[in-house]
């Protein structure tokens, strides 16, 4: 097996502005199979521009964007949807939608729902409960199940993750985030997930990379690059430490109020 | 919603199209019509109406999908107001009022004004909400020049204008409404054939995207059909509103919001609603006729408010 084949998102040199503030600068990454990698900086470092270049919604201004070898830009947007799940933060939809329909959504570019498919992954995501429910009366954490649901039928082995899990509750976060390390071991997925609960994201993730006013500011194994250090001069304004957990070994950040 | 709600809605709004057109047939002002003059007068006003209603509701739940806003419809983005000014217009230069004549500069009015709108949306940066206040303001300049037209004509260009504010099915002919069928017919399976991206929609431009759908290259499809299926309807029978709002927000209610059975629902209930307004419009203040686009607008408005109260909290 060459080295490459394990890649199956590379990301090289994506430069992107959004009219003279640049988001992107010169960030290359790569996500490999069975991998978990936390995508982690401050506010405005780039980490949701970083995942909507690489998933399609944001044009490519500079660089390159390679799905399991084969250039993103030359990609129709049903093969690209085929290779990459993108999952945002939340949905507002403006019209009456069942969960359950929601969730097919996922199999859009490829046909009609597929009904047994849209069970599987609502049980996966221990959602199935809420399928009769329109998606705007649901709480937020519940909506995110819901997404996450849909991410799994629409099945791309990449998986990126906006700010996915914040809502739920410890329970589901939990549970989530076996779910993702067994699409990970199991299936071959390689995730992505951008995260501001360092803690959930030290735990989950195998790999970190730290971006800092759109430059990449770390990338390697989660317990080499949480490091006090790194995530000082990341938050600046934060008093912290880090230092393994009690309970799994993984980088645990604590903070203290300054007086 | 349950599974056979959709199924129901369908055998429903069957029924009740199929009642107003028979009803259509059969009631006026004279009761024992000629058979030949129920062919040429009732028929062809029965027919234009079920294609003028179907487009209507058809565009109104595109365009909904695609602005991603309950509020659009083509009255409310000003593609039927523009579709008015160049009906006005045709009238003024003289053209005749037919399918060649002023048919034509009404159709060209909508198509001006939705590109005005699509060229707006294709600037990067320009978001939909702003693109659907744009629309709103079309429209408003729209009616606005042609109620300055009608400050200035005679008596019989009042008439003339009157015609298309409010919109009338009474110069329905046999050939025009078979026209209007067959192109209303064609561009209803077009949209309906972009089910799956409006679908996307529903859940927002940056998931649709996601999913797959090349949004830009759906946004000028729906968008031209949907500018088509109004330019034809207006050219034939004027401003009509409420049909193209109410009719798939009601449907959305009942049968959910997926477009596979949204789009051919809201076609055969916006068929049946705007026949049986126009059964209305011709028989309430008989012999006298109403405008129907008055007719749809004082049922359709308080009806659409108490389906929204109503109906609210079973979803």
């Amino acid at each position: 097996m060459k080295p490459d084949d394990r890649v199956l998102l590379g990301a090289y040199g994506l430069i992107h502005r959004f009219g003279p503030a640049t988001a992107l600068s010169e960030v290359s990454v790569e996500l490999r199979r069975g991998e978990l990698t936390a995508l982690i900086g401050p506010n405005g470092s780039g980490k949701s521009t970083l995942l909507k270049v690489t998933a399609g919604i944001l044009p490519i201004q500079g660089g390159v964007v390679k799905l399991q070898g084969k250039e993103l830009r030359s990609m129709s947007s049903a093969a690209r949807a085929s290779c990459v799940t993108y999952v945002g933060g939340g949905i507002r939809p403006e019209f009456p939608l069942r969960a359950r329909e929601a969730v097919g959504l996922g199999s859009v570019s490829r046909g009609p729902s597929e009904p047994a498919k849209v069970q599987w992954a609502m049980d996966a995501c221990g959602c199935w409960g809420l399928r009769e429910r329109d998606v705007a009366s649901l709480s937020g954490g519940e909506q995110q199940l819901v997404m996450l649901a849909r991410a799994l039928v629409q099945g791309g082995r990449v998986l990126l993750l906006d700010e996915s899990l914040s809502k739920m509750d410890l329970h589901h976060q939990t549970r989530s985030g076996e779910l993702l390390r067994r699409l990970c071991r199991d299936d071959g997925y390689a995730v992505g997930l951008v995260a501001h609960d360092l803690n959930l994201a030290a735990e989950w993730a195998d790999t970190a990379l730290l971006l800092n006013g759109g430059r990449v500011a770390g990338f390697g194994p989660v317990r080499e690059v949480l490091t006090s250090q790194s995530l000082g001069a990341l938050y600046p304004g934060a008093s912290l430490t880090v230092a393994p957990s009690p309970a799994s070994g993984a980088p645990k950040v604590f903070f203290a109020r300054s007086r | 919603m349950r599974a056979g709600a959709p199924a129901r809605l369908a055998v429903i709004g069957a029924a009740f199209g199929l009642l107003a057109f028979t009803l259509s047939l059969k009631l006026g002002v004279a009761d024992h019509l000629d058979p030949e003059l129920i062919v040429q007068l009732r028929l062809p006003r029965a027919l234009l109406a079920a294609a003028v209603g179907a487009g209507l509701a058809v565009a109104g739940a595109a365009l909904q999908a695609l602005f991603a806003n309950p509020l659009c419809e083509p009255y409310t983005l000003g593609i039927s107001s523009g579709s008015a000014l160049g009906a006005v217009l045709g009238g003024a230069l003289g053209l005749a009022a037919d399918y060649g004549g002023v048919g034509l500069t009404a159709f060209a009015g909508a198509l001006v004004f939705a590109a005005v709108l699509q060229l707006l949306g294709s600037r990067g940066g320009f978001p939909t909400s702003s693109l659907l206040l744009a629309g709103v303001m079309l429209g408003f300049l729209g009616s606005s020049l042609v109620a300055l037209w009608m400050a200035l004509a005679d008596a019989a260009g009042i008439q003339g204008a009157l015609f298309w504010l409010l919109g009338d099915l009474s110069r329905a002919r046999l050939q025009g409404a078979v026209l209007t069928w067959a192109a209303v017919g064609l561009l209803i399976s077009t949209l309906w054939s972009r089910w799956r991206g409006l679908d996307a929609l529903l859940l927002g431009e940056e998931d649709a995207r996601a999913l797959g759908i090349d949004v830009p290259a759906l946004r000028k499809r729906v968008l031209i059909s949907a500018s088509l299926l109004v330019g034809f309807c207006v050219s034939s029978a004027g401003m009509i509103g409420f049909v193209g709002l109410v009719v798939p927000h009601f449907i959305r209610r009942f049968a959910g919001s997926l477009h596979s059975s949204l789009i051919p629902l809201s076609a055969l209930w916006g068929a049946a609603v705007l026949m049986a307004a126009d059964l209305g419009a011709r028989l309430a203040a008989s012999p006298y006729e109403l405008p129907v686009g008055v007719v749809t607008a004082l049922f359709g408005a308080p009806l659409f408010l108490w389906v929204l109260t109503r109906a609210r909290g079973t979803r």
